[in-house]
């Protein structure tokens, strides 16, 4: 067996191999910590209730303990995500059947997007992107030039300029979306 | 890793740096997985966050479960198979006495924890005494006196081989050839050669569990858009990619497996895949948690390219308020598209329409209720037009959805692979009176 600290820099692949080779949860376990919050934090937001949430949380434990063994998951993170949003929507629509009020008809959010490099391709053509945020419209260009030039987080744009959290962090979301569009119509 | 967890909890807190906090928020916009796990998260306490993951973690910590045998013992029979085919392989080889010598040994070892060779035995002799085999059940030992001769002349024992298979029946082929596929790293070619017959008896067993489990039957969920580009007619290269019908994302970890054999594989964090169907099966599954599996025949195709469309039945879709046209007609290139929406994203729009809506005061006094549905056009630029009542309640509710659209957030248009297009768009909104 490994020292505490080799476990810990262990990459998932690592340690699913090792749960499909040994069978023991304790692997698993590992792997599955390194993600509760983020697995937590997901249930929540779907199922907007602590119990259900926690709930969730380990019905995809158990899922995985079975799927991981026959599964070959190669991007463990990216497959987590996709299948706990799907565990939750599952369960949503299963309730929906009982209780058709709870839910409005307005329970999604356009999906989020996929591109990991896009940060990088953003910062990579400095002249162009100031001409870019130049187009953008004046809230945004504000709360993309703190957020991304100036590097404040969105509680410190909100007390900047005033607005909100929640705007803050959707001009921050558009602008970034324009000024793509825009970098690329250019480039 | 660990340090993620912790962040997200300091982050709710409070308790990190600006610098900190931009940093993680930085990461959130690239990463929906964080962003929606913040979303989630910050719904509730801060502390109550924290102590339900720490909750959970020494739950999950504490789970303990017995399954390991089961893997174990594939991994042995695994083993056992490769030691078997080589043994085999070399006795093939080597003058015709020593393989005498050599295979009834091992059959007669273990006859239950070893099936590889005892299975293997009777049917290569079948092929060459079939007359008197064919009548009765074959008492291995024997017939092994038999099988000498033909093995020296390897061609000719190959064709018989052939033979005997297509008669017999084509699961158990296209299982051999799945079996080939799968263990390909741990078997040696020359091996899986000659002795066919027994390894796919062996893997049988396996290849069926994994079909189990590989295909969920949960109806749920998006379901994906699949576009099959076949190469070739024998041993055919499948590739395609698999990508969300709701928004256009690429769908990583789907299965892509080969029906009836083991043949499977995964795409990749770009739903991307590529599968060899070298045997008559050109049937498709794509299956993944939580989404519908979804069939699709590739027989008989003569262009190498085919796109294939399939429904949604998403749970979410049915209540999606904004939805648009151009998603449904994706063409047979891979556009990663991304439908128009508001400026201010979908739930804020939701939010504002039900704000800001007032109920038409004749709609009001006739007790009127209902969904309107708007369809209009959203242009390459962003603006708005050709507005179109799809389902309408009339009495002013319709057109007081068209001016909430109108007056309210700017929309982002359409965009395929990072370029604005023409595009339609609906708005859903559903009038109810207050007790």
């Amino acid at each position: 067996m490994l020292s505490k600290k080799a476990h810990n820099d262990m990459t998932d692949a690592e340690l699913i191999a090792q749960y499909k080779l040994t069978g023991e949860s304790t692997w698993l376990g590992m792997l599955y910590t390194r993600y509760t919050s983020l697995v937590y934090g997901v249930c929540l937001k779907y199922l907007k209730d602590r119990d259900d949430a926690k709930d969730g949380v380990m019905q995809l434990y158990e899922k995985l303990s079975e799927t991981l063994k026959t599964h070959e998951v190669q991007h463990f993170k990216s497959w987590l995500y996709v299948t706990a949003r799907n565990q939750c929507l599952m369960q949503l629509r299963s309730k929906k059947g009982k209780f058709t009020e709870e839910i409005s008809p307005f329970v999604v959010e356009t999906a989020p997007e996929m591109h990991l490099e896009d940060g990088t391709e953003l910062e990579s053509n400095l002249g162009k992107l100031e001409q870019c945020i130049e187009k953008l419209n004046p809230e945004q260009k504000i709360c993309v030039r703190l957020f991304f030039l100036e590097e404040k987080c969105y509680k410190d744009i909100a007390q900047i300029t005033g607005y909100d959290l929640n705007q803050v962090k959707s001009f921050i979301q558009n602008g970034k979306r324009n000024l793509k569009i825009c970098m690329e119509q250019n480039g | 890793m660990d340090k993620q967890r912790d962040d997200i909890e300091k982050y709710l807190a409070g308790k990190l740096t600006s610098a900190e906090m931009h940093a993680l928020e930085k990461k959130a916009l690239s990463d929906p997985f964080l962003a929606e796990a913040l979303e989630g998260a910050e719904q509730i306490d801060a502390a109550d966050f924290a102590n339900d993951i720490a909750a959970l973690n020494e739950k999950l910590t504490k789970r303990k479960s017995g399954m390991w045998t089961w893997p174990l013992r594939i991994a042995a029979t695994l083993l056992l198979l490769t030691v078997s085919m080589f043994v085999i392989w070399v006795a093939l080889k080597k003058d015709t006495d020593e393989t005498l010598a050599l295979e009834p040994g091992i059959s007669k070892e273990d006859p239950i924890t070893k099936p590889a060779p005892e299975i293997q035995t009777p049917p290569a002799s079948e092929k060459q005494t079939s007359p008197d085999t064919a009548s009765r059940p074959t008492p291995p030992k024997k017939e092994i006196r038999s099988t000498p001769r033909p093995k020296r002349n390897k061609p000719s024992v190959t064709p018989q081989l052939a033979e005997n298979k297509k008669t017999e029946e084509v699961p158990a082929l296209s299982e051999t050839l799945a079996d080939n596929g799968n263990a390909k790293d741990k078997v040696s070619e020359p091996v899986a050669e000659a002795p066919l017959e027994d390894k796919n008896k062996i893997t049988t067993i396996t290849s069926e569990k994994r079909n189990e489990v590989q295909l969920p039957s949960a109806n749920e969920i998006k379901i994906a858009e699949g576009f099959i580009a076949a190469v070739d007619a024998r041993p055919t290269i499948v590739t395609g990619r698999v990508l969300s019908a709701e928004d256009g994302t690429p769908l990583p970890d789907v299965s892509v497996a080969l029906k009836g054999t083991g043949i499977m594989t995964k795409t990749d964090a770009h739903g991307r895949y590529s599968i060899t169907a070298n045997s008559r099966e050109k049937t498709l599954i794509y299956s993944s948690e939580g989404l519908e599996s979804t069939e699709v025949k590739i027989e008989g195709i003569d262009s190498t390219y085919l796109p294939v469309k399939i429904e949604m039945t998403d749970a979410a879709q049915e209540e999606a308020a904004v939805e648009t046209s151009g998603m449904r007609d994706f063409g047979p290139t891979n556009v990663y598209t991304i439908p128009a929406h508001p400026e201010t994203g979908n739930r804020a729009f939701k939010q504002y329409l039900e704000k800001t809506h007032k109920y038409p005061r004749e709609a009001r006094d006739q007790k009127i209720e209902g969904t309107v549905v708007i369809e209009f056009k959203v242009d390459a630029t962003g603006s708005l037009s050709e507005f179109r009542i799809v389902r309408g309640i009339g009495n002013g509710c319709d057109e007081e959805v068209i001016r909430l659209i109108l007056q309210g957030a700017r929309w982002v248009p359409t965009t395929k692979d990072g370029t604005p297009v023409n595009d339609k768009a609906r708005v859903k909104f559903k009038f109810e009176l207050e007790e």
